[in-house]
């Protein structure tokens, strides 16, 4: 028996998820950080996410009060008390005062009950606990993507619990979909997983956005309908710095009796009051068996007697809290506006949001290409050459690439002009200039392009004014495919998913094509399809898996987006641009691509048609359909 | 190591409840009917009769049903009398979705764990004090030390301050570094954390092993601590041998998450209670015909609840059996510093410094809610010579770790070695003085003491005192310390002791002015014993 064999799997498997770029990235910088002065060209973290914007209020209440550190009541001390106080139910001024606190970021509208509240060594303890409560070994929580990287060490290391990804995509900017929760629970189950329940953070990290009350009422109705749990970490409740203002759950599930026993709330001190060395989490839940069984495991996080007293202290001044709420959110919300102007001077845009202590970046048209690999090779160069560690995307498991999360609050004003600087220099040079946004260089580049067809089938062309060319990741297994066309100010999107029949190939091809539009509303329309179309792909693939017959027909009439442009059976033609791709890279690239989703790449039989075709992909799922896609050369069209 | 003042919770009621009391006679007044009217054919009043009656005996039953207890009747109740159960509908109504099994078993009222934690919660609701509640129950369940409270909290008042917001010091420790995220095995300056807990705990050891900071894995308690380190070592369903009586608390701490198993290896009073080789040996081949996987030994040392040390043989043996089994160890020191006797406490790690042994396997458990009396920091500490197990148990940690600015307070109170000397002479010295009196005050009962040089507890044989020798016998005796002669003491049987009518007293949470009244509560059950015989 070797040394490794001796220890648990736990602690000798590598699936603590610590190695993910998030963490690679929080090493780098460690080697080398930022100093104004003493290493000015060192790394600036923009991957933490913490909140030092208010450490001088909370400096100056102490400074005013010397007792709470002292441990002292009126000047004599009550440290005998607090020496032997080990009970897990927590102090009592404590637990008041934090639900105090809640309620107060809430704006007063809900009711947090300390009996109702468990005290842990953070949120991290939260989640974990409420994880231990809720699940077996083996079961799932659903999660919509992209989410904290932290999640997959936290929730499943030690419980044994799986997530299974809610895949939320940007055409939405990222909103939880009735459609998408179905898709995920349905994929829970392709894989035998128990569904236990659902684990939303509101405000998001990484996006930093609310959910609206038609998100919370889609994700209400489903937990009820699914009777499943609810966790709802709410740690960034009080950055909510701009509108629409921050719903909490415990707010909209109290007119809901039948389902307020399954809604469990995570709160912390570490977001909403900057303090994350000080380990404070709670959870909140109306359900007695939780609480008394989350008491009892507290126990392997408690918090010190000595920081419950000096917190109490704090949080019961009234005075204090309201003017630390009511200032902290006004310092976050001038930091965010630099941050977002700053980025859009360098052609940068950004999710809209109005919480949290970050934003959700876009440098989609920074990356060399449209994958991950492209994602990382950009993240590299932003870490090493331009010294920002941001959290990439992917290690949010986002489901698209390009996108980044950059810390704001963790720094000062100057430092995070500086990253600016950096990071203008860096777009500047041209570095990583992938695909463009901006239209003024597209035409100067598009003579440069090699000009690519994605084809199925005959050709029927339809000219879409195309730039950027990504696979789908939002279904992995429906073997999408989606052209996102940027033109000046509309987004078009053009979802293909390619079907066959197992008679004739391709002939069960569905195509939407919306033509670049001027108009917004038609623009906003257009958004709004897309994820129901990538859902309801989705949908449709795991329907026939389950039943594995043709029902292709079928299939057509339960989808309910807006009829496709090119109807079944028709055959078309869409002209897309792989910049910078030589032609057989081009296509080893897309190759690799589709390989990467597995499911497929098994039984993939890859050939190259020399003729007039540029290449085709051939693949035999298991259930004895094929799909073909084939890219062609734009100088083989005639 | 924790507990919780279930008080204020609302408990179900103790006592038989009234309905299955009454049952019986309804019984037999519908039997008897049945056969009576039946024999004369009357199978529609046979079945119609006793059924109508039966129905107005619930309904009499239902409208004279008693009150809910209050608390102090609940309290009273005896708790060696099987507690009514919640059925599954109650617990969670059908509208809601099944916890996890785990948790359900938790959720459960506390009524059915052992008397170790329903004496503390007696105690918790009806604690005794000199005046202000003279009735009350003395705690002697609770390992904490109050002796020397007194020279933590003068050493506090005059350096907390400092401490914490550190304002004299050039670097300007200030909230900033108190706040902020810390690495989660450690602090502000890991290293200087991990350099003050090595330094005291080589103090502990009196100088005869030095400990390696790096080494160190700070937890929120020895909880924690041992509860990651289970989750390092085995997985679901291995199996830990424990030679016992073991500390209570384990068969919750090691269990409930990590679902590691524990067999008992259980020690003899013809021993002093000291573990040997060959009960392990046995107690190994026993687990391994059962199916189970051994993944190592646990003990305590100073032993919790005897209070004996293992002797330096003893630990050589035991490192050669781990070593042959290909097995790890862990040996809990959390009393390494509260010793009492003339015997010198030896750690394992004195022993590994000296042997040219594989110290891979060998994992300690320290912390200072013993030797520093500071239960209510949470502060415990994993040292291990295992570099993987360093790493999970660092990355672990996360979910336990300790507050800043309570890291910031203790570097600085540790690293006042003068003061760290000075507080364990004296607390030693208290302890043995305390110990002295209590023994000598037990033994004016005829209660004779185990041998034990170190704990915050004497193991007392009470065997002659229970009525039949078994664990009833002992539950009963228990039972009426507690409610009788109002004294929370830890029965053997719920450290997994073989030998009933052995307790746990501990003797540092009383003052020298409470020992006579313990004394003269306990000589009331011990003399109604003797009245009976």
């Amino acid at each position: 028996m070797t040394r490794e064999e001796l220890l648990s799997r736990k602690a000798s498997r590598n699936c603590h998820g610590q190695d993910s770029s998030y963490f690679l990235g929080w090493q780098e910088y460690e080697k080398n950080p930022y100093h104004p002065t003493t290493n000015p060209a060192g790394i600036i973290q923009m991957g933490l996410a913490e909140n030092q914007l208010s450490f001088d209020l909370v400096e100056s209440w102490l400074e005013g009060h010397p007792d709470a550190g002292e441990l002292k009541r009126d000047g004599v001390s009550v440290f005998r008390e607090l020496a032997l106080f080990q009970d897990y139910h927590g102090l009592p001024a404590f637990k008041n005062a934090l639900a105090q606190l809640m309620e107060e970021i809430r704006g007063n509208e809900v009711r947090f009950d300390p009996a109702k509240l468990v005290l842990t060594a953070g949120a991290t303890s939260a989640n974990e606990i409420l994880m231990f409560c809720l699940a077996e070994p083996g079961e799932a929580f659903l999660v919509p993507t992209p989410y904290y990287p932290g999640f997959d060490r936290d929730l499943k290391w030690r419980t044994g619990v799986e997530i299974v990804p809610i895949r939320c995509s940007s055409s939405n900017g990222f909103k939880i979909t009735k459609m998408a929760l179905n898709a995920a629970y349905r994929r829970a189950q392709k894989h035998d997983l128990r569904v236990k329940g659902v684990l939303v953070t509101n405000p998001s990290n990484p996006l930093g956005t609310t959910m609206s009350y038609d998100e919370i009422d889609t994700l209400l109705d489903f937990v009820a309908s699914k009777d499943i749990h609810l966790i709802s970490d709410e740690i960034y409740s009080g950055t909510n710095f701009g509108s629409p203002p921050f719903i909490s759950m415990a707010q909209a599930v109290s007119g809901r009796a039948n389902i307020l026993a399954r809604v469990h709330i995570v709160v912390s001190l570490s977001k909403d009051l900057g303090l994350p060395g000080f380990r404070v989490g709670a959870i909140h839940s109306n359900n007695e068996s939780v609480v008394s069984a989350a008491t009892k495991m507290s126990s392997f996080g408690l918090i010190s007697s000595q920081t419950q007293y000096l917190l109490s202290q704090l949080l019961s001044d009234k005075a204090f809290t309201a003017n630390y709420i009511r200032e902290n959110t006004k310092r976050l919300k001038r930091r965010h506006s630099l941050l977002v102007k700053g980025l859009e001077s360098i052609g940068i845009s950004c999710l809209k949001s109005n919480s949290g202590l970050f934003c959700w970046v876009d440098m989609r048209h920074l990356l060399n290409s449209s994958t991950f690999e492209g994602e990382m090779e950009t993240w590299k160069k932003i870490v090493y050459d331009v010294g920002l560690n941001i959290s990439p995307g992917s290690s949010c498991h986002c489901d698209e690439p390009g996108w980044f999360r950059m810390c704001f609050a963790n720094m000062s004003e100057e430092t995070l002009h500086v990253a600016m600087k950096r990071l203008k220099e860096f777009v500047a040079e041209g570095n990583g200039n992938g695909g463009n946004s901006c239209g003024r260089s597209r035409s100067k580049s598009e003579t440069k392009m090699t000009k690519w067809v994605l084809q199925s089938s005959n050709a029927d062309a339809t000219n879409g004014k195309s730039e950027r060319f990504i696979i789908n990741r939002s279904c992995p297994d429906a073997l999408s495919l989606s052209i996102i066309l940027k033109s000046y100010n509309t987004l078009v999107v053009v979802t293909v998913a390619v079907y066959a029949t197992p008679s004739v190939y391709l002939t069960s091809t569905i195509c939407t094509i919306s033509e670049p539009t001027s108009s917004p509303s038609e623009s906003e329309e257009i958004k709004d399809i897309i994820p129901q179309m990538i859902v309801a792909t989705a949908e449709s693939r795991e329907r026939r898996n389950q039943f594995r017959c043709d029902r292709k027909v079928e299939e057509y009439e339960h989808m309910r987006w807006p009829m496709p442009t090119s109807s079944y059976g028709e055959r078309f033609r869409l002209k897309v641009d792989l910049k910078e791709m030589q032609q057989q890279s081009a296509l080893e690239t897309v190759a690799a691509e589709m390989e990467t989703k597995q499911i497929y790449s098994r039984s993939a039989d890859r050939k190259v048609d020399s003729g007039s075709v540029g290449l085709m992909w051939k693949w035999m799922t298991g259930s004895g359909y094929h799909r073909i896609i084939r890219l062609k050369h734009q100088s083989t069209l005639a | 190591m924790t507990r919780g003042s279930d008080g204020e919770k609302r408990s179900r009621p103790h006592q038989p409840h009234p309905p299955s009391r009454s049952n019986g006679p309804a019984m037999r007044i519908v039997v008897p009917l049945q056969g009576v009217v039946q024999g004369r054919g009357g199978l529609v009043l046979g079945s119609l009769l006793p059924c109508a009656l039966f129905y107005f005996l619930q309904l009499y039953l239902k409208r004279h049903r008693s009150p809910k207890n209050d608390p102090s009747a609940s309290a009273s109740a005896s708790a060696s009398i099987i507690p009514r159960t919640l059925s599954r509908g109650q617990l969670s109504p059908r509208a809601q979705p099944p916890l996890s099994a785990r948790a359900a078993a938790l959720a459960r009222p506390d009524d059915d764990d052992s008397l170790y934690y329903a004496g503390l919660r007696r105690c918790a609701a009806d604690p005794y004090h000199p005046t202000r509640n003279p009735d009350g129950v003395i705690q002697l369940g609770l390992a904490e030390n109050q002796l020397s409270l007194d020279l933590v909290q003068e050493w506090l008042v005059k350096n907390a301050k400092e401490a914490l917001l550190g304002e004299d010091k050039e670097e300007g420790l200030n909230i900033r570094g108190l706040a902020t995220y810390q690495p989660f095995d450690g602090s502000i300056d890991l290293k200087m954390v991990t350099n003050a807990v090595a330094g005291f705990m080589g103090q502990v050891m009196r100088g005869s092993v030095s400990f390696n900071p790096s080494q160190i894995v700070l937890t929120s308690g020895a909880t924690p601590a041992i509860e990651i380190l289970s989750f390092c070592l085995a997985d679901t369903g291995n199996a830990f041998l424990v030679p016992s009586p073991y500390y209570p608390g384990w068969d919750r701490d090691i269990k409930w998450r990590s679902r590691v198993e524990l067999v008992p290896v259980p020690c003899r009073s013809t021993d002093n209670f000291s573990f040997s080789i060959a009960a392990l040996e046995r107690a190994y081949t026993q687990a391994k015909k059962r199916g189970l996987k051994v993944r190592a030994v646990l003990i305590s040392n100073p032993s919790n609840p005897v209070g004996n040390l293992v002797n330096k043989e003893t630990l050589y043996g035991l490192l050669e059996f781990v070593t042959e089994k290909n097995i790890h160890l862990i040996s809990d020191e959390i009393f390494a510093g509260s010793t009492h006797g003339k015997t010198k406490f030896v750690s394992v790690a004195e022993v590994l410094d000296a042997e040219a042994l594989d110290k891979s396997r060998v994992h300690i458990i320290y912390g200072l809610s013993k030797d520093l009396s500071l239960p209510g920091f949470r502060v415990g500490v994993i040292y291990s010579y295992n570099e993987n197990v360093l790493n999970a148990a660092s990355k672990l940690a996360r979910f336990s770790s300790v507050s800043a600015p309570t890291q910031r307070l203790l570097v600085s109170m540790l690293s006042d070695s003068m003061f760290i000397s000075e507080y364990l002479e004296t607390n030693r010295e208290r302890l043995q003085r305390m110990y002295r009196l209590f023994v000598d005050a037990l033994k004016q009962l005829g209660i004779e003491c185990a041998g034990s040089s170190g704990g915050f507890y004497c193991w007392v044989d009470m065997s002659k005192f229970i009525q039949s020798y078994s664990e009833k016998g002992e539950q009963k005796l228990w039972d009426k310390l507690l409610t009788i002669a109002k004294v929370n003491v830890t029965p053997g049987s719920s450290c997994h002791c073989i030998e009933p009518g052995w307790f746990r007293l501990c003797f540092t949470t009383s003052t020298e002015k409470d020992i006579p009244v313990v004394i003269q509560r306990i000589r009331k059950v011990t003399e109604s014993h003797r009245m009976s015989h």
